[in-house]
């Protein structure tokens, strides 16, 4: 629970404009840890457990989706914000080319595709479709192992797609098969093996790395002004 | 005797259009392939401001978090801080109280107007006007920006937004402040309406330029001002209403030749119609709480997945977070409109000329930290 | 000088000096005044720090300039690179020589006086070619390319409106052509070849709407893009040489010099006030549209080149002749120019106006209740 041991510094690293509003929290929040920390083992094994789906408005665009592709195997669930329809990945190519060109679905937008990291339960890509003539839009997923990240891509189908899919490759190391020019798009032309927002690539707590190297940083220089929580003991090597 | 005829072998320039350089709008690098004066191929390369916004942002809770929206479309910071606290909002399930909603309405639209100025003013001077447009654009800028300053006490990155509300109350005098400055604001459009409209020049230099057909720029994801100058008439405010912008009377322009005109045009006329918003606003904000009263004082949401997006002044600004139980988001992916707009420059650009090209990714209207995050 | 001094060399030696202090003054002042015409017009004040009011910006500039480390590229073309500046520069001095000031100040009446200045100042566009190619720099290719292109097109109406005026007064010495307009100024003969001249000189001078070769946001300086310290200043200092050319040509032989309209009699004051408020007219007219209007592109400014003010110089040409040789009244010449300007700018008239275009308001709550729903806002 190193947050919550954290949580009176934030006011330490943050801008400006949360500064205020944090140091009236933080003493407000110490005596409210406490029960807090009881509270939060509960809370996490709630939020642990799968939360219950929701099944999609009838007639909305998860139907019009069975409808277009009888034959594809595909779970809709109504998310916070739109329509979810979870379906496998060999079957990308199909479902993407049938929600363009169908003319019940004419989900010609792509709006987002992107990636998430869930470690052992593999990758996931995101596609984010939306039809602006018959104003409807769909969120689809599909897993992908962790161990082989590759998926159809779907830049034949929506040229939107192909930035979207260099930097999710960028970022995930996914590999977007039939792509027609896969480099780097954010990261410099020759970093192709090393994955930022892949979760083994972690981001030690902000306050954490900060303070220590502000801590050694302004040690040496002698600024450290006495009771701002810098200070560094002079022998204590840093990590 | 027989001359042999043959033919004189030609290779076409390369040009880089540098990260450093004065049209590029920041630091983007544009490879052109030129023939003579026509160009041939357009190759982008983005990249130069890339931070890591969407790995930071997992390290932070969710109002922390906040602080990084400012950054990425830092012209129009306030819709894309209404973008994120919408999304945090929806996960959580917060309720923001009528004042704050129409505080941000207002500041929403007062911040589409001096991004637009921003944007009139730098396209003169890609055009050639060597500094006037850029004036008469960044001086009503300022008018605007000192109401910014006065309401949250930062000229650039406003951090103001908070999910649930905003983080303080506006000012007292800030209904007269604003009814002060909109006369301005609406003498300087008609100022630079009046350099830039219906100059021949601008005219002969805009028309029929950088055209993308509305089929078109639906398959390549353009969104906002690029999209409706093609004659689509798709804006958030209008098709997927969200906050209070239901209560207000206004237009969306929308262009029908999808050029660089129009685009121009569009951008103009979306400022009158700001102006619309922000005078109807006024009206109507009531007194109140500016934070719901039931605000948690840790901010944790469920494991769940939520997008909002707003019709930022580029386009869609949309924020898709992925959650995980927690006080974190687990991933938190940024849909910007830049990114997306200016995946079209090649087949915008190929056909015309150099000097186009400039005018086209002027037209475009990007901010390099929005591509890059 | 009309009193000469005996030893020739002395006189020329006399006049060269006099020449570059002029030049060098009046350069100094022409960049002051633009800039605080351009902040006025941009809505600033301009230079206001160094000196009073700024007046001394340009030499604290100038000063600046000459300290600057003088690069070259390694890979220039050496002899191309440095000698430009030459090329550009010379042609510009030489250009004074034959230009009169007053009735009695010139360095040299030429016979050939009009002959002799656009023969030199067409000199310089080789100074651009040079820059361009010695700079070893693909801007600077592209941006001497269309200089070169630009320069040696404009060149042709220049020629052809100035051509017309000889015609009329019957000589290219530049001081008869100012004693020619005692009573009546030549642009109100020939107001045709008076637009000419002055669409051209700013083509000429690279000069907004024609400015694309350095174009500031394209090409970033053009084929001077590589240059810096003093060699970068004496183009800078050359364009303005170059503008206070045209504008004392433009003085001389359209708007009547030191003559009109206060005639033969009067001293040197009078006549130098006079020079210096038609130059003046024609700097200020000049610096103005630098920075009220935006550059054409390349193919644009071509055609309004080729297919315009050329056919348009050789009709005024042609009224000219037609009046000449037939001895028609001398008002016939004003109102065949006048009809030729007419038809000119009615022709630009029809090619960039074009219907004014809107864009349509499509109503985003159309359906919406009257009432704002400030009532359900409770609280």
């Amino acid at each position: 629970m190193s947050e919550q041991e954290k949580s009176p510094e934030d006011s330490g690293g943050e801008a400006p404009a949360e500064a205020g509003e944090q140091k009236a929290e933080a003493p407000a929040e110490a005596p409210a840890e406490a029960p807090a920390a009881e509270a939060k083992p509960a809370r996490a094994e709630k939020a642990a457990a799968a939360p219950t789906k929701e099944p999609p408005p009838p007639g909305g665009i998860a139907d019009l989706l069975k409808e277009a592709l009888p034959d594809i195997q595909m779970e809709a669930y109504q998310g916070l914000s739109s329509v979810i329809v979870e379906i496998a990945r060999d079957d990308i190519s199909t479902v993407m080319r049938a929600a363009k060109d169908d003319p019940r679905l004419d989900l010609k937008f792509l709006r987002c595709l992107f990636g998430v990291d869930h470690l052992e339960e593999g990758f996931e890509v995101i596609y984010q479709l939306l039809s602006l003539t018959k104003d409807h839009e769909v969120t689809i997923k599909t897993r992908l192992p962790q161990a082989d990240p590759k998926v159809a891509s779907v830049t034949p189908v929506w040229n939107a797609a192909n930035w979207h899919e260099r930097e999710t490759r960028d970022m995930f190391g996914i590999d977007f098969e039939g792509h027609p020019h896969l480099v780097p798009l954010l990261l410099p032309e020759d970093m192709t093996d090393h994955f930022p927002l892949r979760k083994d690539n972690p981001l030690a707590p902000v306050e954490e790395w900060q303070g220590e190297l502000l801590g050694e940083h302004m040690a040496s220089a002698g600024h450290i002004p006495a009771g701002s929580g810098f200070e560094v003991e002079a022998e204590a090597g840093g990590e | 005797m027989v001359t042999e005829e043959r033919e004189l072998e030609t290779v076409d320039l390369n040009i880089n259009m540098g990260p450093q350089h004065p049209s590029t709008h920041g630091v983007f690098r544009m490879v052109l392939t030129i023939d003579g004066e026509v160009v041939t191929d357009v190759e982008p390369h983005i990249g130069y401001m890339h931070r890591g916004g969407e790995k930071l942002s997992e390290n932070m809770d969710f109002r922390q978090a906040i602080g990084y929206q400012d950054r990425t479309d830092y012209l129009a910071q306030f819709l894309n801080e209404q973008a994120y606290c919408m999304a945090v909002e929806k996960l959580l399930g917060l309720e923001v109280p009528e004042r704050s909603e129409y505080i941000r309405i207002i500041l929403c639209e007062l911040n589409r107007i001096t991004s637009h100025f921003m944007f009139a003013g730098a396209f003169g001077i890609d055009l050639g006007f060597f500094g006037t447009s850029f004036t008469y654009g960044f001086r009503e800028r300022e008018f605007i920006q000192d109401i910014f300053e006065e309401v949250s006490g930062d000229r650039l990155m406003y951090g103001y937004f908070r999910p649930g509300g905003v983080v303080w109350d506006v000012p007292d005098n800030f209904v007269q402040r604003v009814r002060e400055v909109l006369p301005k604001s609406k003498q300087g459009i008609k100022d630079l309406d009046l350099l830039l409209t219906d100059n021949e020049i601008f005219v002969a230099r805009s028309r029929g330029v950088g055209v993308i057909s509305g089929d078109d720029a639906i398959d390549w994801g353009l969104s906002g001002p690029m999209l409706r100058a093609s004659g689509v008439a798709w804006d958030l405010r209008k098709d997927r209403s969200y906050s209070i912008y239901n209560r207000f009377d206004f237009d969306i322009p929308v262009g029908d030749y999808g050029d660089v005109y129009d685009r121009y045009l569009v951008r103009m006329e979306e400022m009158r119609q700001s102006i619309r918003i922000v005078e109807q606003a006024l009206e109507q904000l009531p007194d109140g709480p500016i934070l719901p009263e039931k605000m948690p004082r840790k901010l944790r949401a469920p494991a769940s997945e939520v997008y909002a997006a707003v019709e930022g002044a580029r386009g869609e600004y949309g924020i898709y977070v992925v959650s995980k139980g927690g006080d974190k988001p687990y991933r938190l992916k940024i849909r910007s409109p830049s990114f997306c707009n200016l995946s079209a420059l090649k087949t915008m650009t190929v056909g015309n000329y150099v000097a186009d090209a400039v005018a086209i990714l002027g037209s475009v209207d990007i901010v390099l930290c929005d591509v890059d995050r | 000088m009309s009193y000469t001094i005996s030893n020739a060399w002395l006189d020329a030696l006399v006049g060269m000096i006099v020449i570059v202090l002029l030049m060098t003054l009046v350069v100094l002042a022409l960049i002051y005044l633009e800039r605080k015409i351009a902040g006025r017009i941009q809505m600033r004040l301009g230079p206001m720090r160094v000196g009073p009011h700024g007046t001394l910006q340009t030499l604290a500039d100038a000063i600046k300039l000459i300290g600057k480390e003088d690069l070259r590229p390694r890979s220039a073309d050496r002899w191309a690179f440095e000698l430009a500046v030459f090329a550009i520069f010379v042609p510009a001095f030489l250009a004074f020589v034959a230009i009169p000031f007053t009735r009695e100040w010139a360095v040299s009446f030429l016979d050939l006086g009009l002959f002799y200045v656009i023969a030199v100042t067409s000199l310089s566009f080789i100074g651009f070619l040079m820059a361009g190619w010695g700079s070893d720099n693909k801007y600077a290719l592209l941006g001497g390319l269309r200089a070169a292109a630009q320069l040696i097109s404009y060149e042709v109406p220049m020629v052809l409106s100035l051509v017309a005026v000889a015609m009329i007064t019957g000589s290219l010495n530049l001081s008869e052509i100012v004693e020619f307009q005692g009573r009546v100024p030549l642009f109100v003969w020939q107001p045709l070849a008076l637009f000419i001249f002055i669409a051209a000189s700013l083509a000429e001078l690279e000069r907004q709407p024609f400015d694309i070769p350095t174009a500031e946001s394209e090409v970033v300086g053009g084929p001077f893009i590589e240059y810096s310290g003093i060699r970068w200043s004496m183009f800078f200092l050359t364009s303005y040489a170059n503008l206070f050319i045209y504008s004392l040509l433009g003085a001389a032989v359209f708007l009547g010099g030191w003559n009109w309209p206060l005639g033969e009699e009067v001293g040197w004051g009078l006549q130098v006030a006079l020079m210096f408020v038609k130059t003046s007219f024609f700097i200020v007219f000049l610096i103005w549209f630098r920075f009220a209007m935006p550059r054409l592109r390349i193919d644009q400014l071509m055609s309004f080149c080729w297919k315009l003010l050329i056919p348009f110089a050789f009709l005024q040409i042609f009224l000219n002749g037609l009046v000449l040789v037939y001895e028609w009244p001398d008002g016939l010449l004003f109102v065949t120019s006048a009809a030729g300007l007419a038809l000119l700018s009615y022709i630009i008239y029809r090619t960039v106006s074009v219907a004014p275009r809107r864009v349509r308001l499509v109503p985003a709550n159309p359906g919406r209740a009257t009432a704002p729903a400030a009532a359900e806002a409770g609280g």
